[in-house]
C-alpha cells in the first residue's frame, strides 16, 4: 500500500521527487511544508506500528524509549 | 536489484521452516521490527529533510498504543489501526507547528526529542492509568488467543518479515539505491511551461 502510494500518487510522486531535489521542486509547484507533513505523519505512522507489534514482544516501561534513541543516528 | 530483494523477501520467510530455534526467531522478529521504527525514521531523515528521534522514540513509546488493545473489550483488531493512526497523528501534530516556524533540521530533532520525554513524565505521573515507572502488564482481553496476536514465533516472523523489508523497500530502499537527479521530469512531475522570453 505504501509503495502504491508513493508510486502512483501525485503526493507520493512529490514526496520522491523532493527528496531529490529540494531547491527546484517548489519551482514546480509543490508545497514542500505540505510534504513535509505527509511525509512526518507517514514516519509516525510507520512507529505506531512497530510500537504495537513491539508491545507484544517486549516489556512495556516508560523507559523502553532509550534503547531506541540511543541506536537513532541523529 | 528488484530480484535480489524479492529473493531475499522468500529466503527470509522461508526460514522458520527450516527448523531454527525460537531464540533466533525472537532475534530477528526484534531486529525488524526496530527496522520499521527506523525505517520511519529514514522516511522523516530523507524525505522531510528532517532528521528526528522522534520515529525510534515514539514507538519505543508503546503504552497509549497498547492502552488500546487493553481497554475492556477492544480487539487488536481495532487497537492496532489506531495505535497507527495515532501514531500518524502525533507525528503530524509535531511537525505542522514545527515546519510553519521554520524548526527544520537538528532543531526538529531536538523537538522531537523534548516530545518524547515530555510524554515519558506524563506516562510516570499517570500512574493509575499507565503504572508508572513499574510499566504496564499487558492484559488480553478477548479469549481467542489468535485474536489477541498471541502467535507462536513462527506467525510473528511472517508478520515481522511482512511489515519491515516491505516498508523499506517501498519507501526507501528504492530511493537510496538510486543516484540523486537534478531534473524534476525524472520523477515524472508535471512541469508548468515558463513563459516565454517575448511575453
Amino acid at each position: 500500500m505504501l509503495w502504491t502510494f508513493l508510486k502512483f500518487t501525485y503526493v507520493g510522486t512529490a514526496i520522491r521527487a523532493i527528496a531529490r531535489d529540494r531547491e527546484v521542486m517548489p519551482l514546480m509547484g509543490v508545497n514542500p511544508r505540505r510534504i513535509y507533513l505527509v511525509a512526518s505523519a507517514i514516519g509516525g505512522s510507520l512507529a505506531g506500528l512497530a510500537a504495537c507489534l513491539l508491545v507484544v514482544q517486549l516489556d512495556v516501561h516508560p523507559f523502553i524509549g532509550l534503547s531506541f534513541v540511543g541506536r537513532s543516528p541523529s | 536489484m528488484t530480484r535480489i530483494a524479492i529473493a531475499l523477501f522468500a529466503v527470509l520467510a522461508a526460514l522458520p521452516l527450516i527448523g531454527l530455534p525460537d531464540y533466533f526467531l525472537h532475534l530477528g522478529i526484534a531486529t525488524m521490527l526496530a527496522g520499521l521504527t527506523f525505517t520511519g525514521w529514514a522516511l522523516m531523515g530523507r524525505r522531510a529533510w528532517s532528521p528526528s528521534v522522534m520515529a525510534p522514540s515514539s514507538a519505543s513509546r508503546p503504552i497509549p498504543w497498547r492502552c488500546c488493545g487493553t481497554m475492556p473489550g477492544c480487539h487488536p483488531g481495532i487497537g492496532l489501526p489506531a495505535g497507527v493512526a495515532l501514531g500518524m497523528a502525533a507525528a503530524a501534530l509535531l511537525a505542522y507547528p514545527c515546519f510553519r516556524l521554520r524548526v527544520v533540521g537538528h532543531y526538529f530533532a531536538l523537538v522531537t526529542l523534548a516530545a518524547g520525554e515530555i510524554v515519558r513524565i506524563l506516562i510516570v505521573a499517570l500512574r493509575d492509568h499507565t503504572g508508572g515507572s513499574l510499566g504496564m502488564t499487558p492484559r488480553l482481553s478477548p479469549d481467542n488467543a489468535f485474536a489477541a496476536m498471541q502467535f507462536s514465533k513462527h506467525g510473528f516472523w511472517w508478520i515481522a518479515v511482512m511489515a519491515w523489508p516491505s516498508a523499506s523497500w517501498c519507501g526507501g530502499g528504492s530511493t537510496a539505491a538510486c543516484p540523486p537527479a537534478r531534473s524534476p521530469r525524472s520523477a515524472r512531475m508535471r512541469m508548468r511551461r515558463p513563459p516565454s522570453a517575448s511575453a
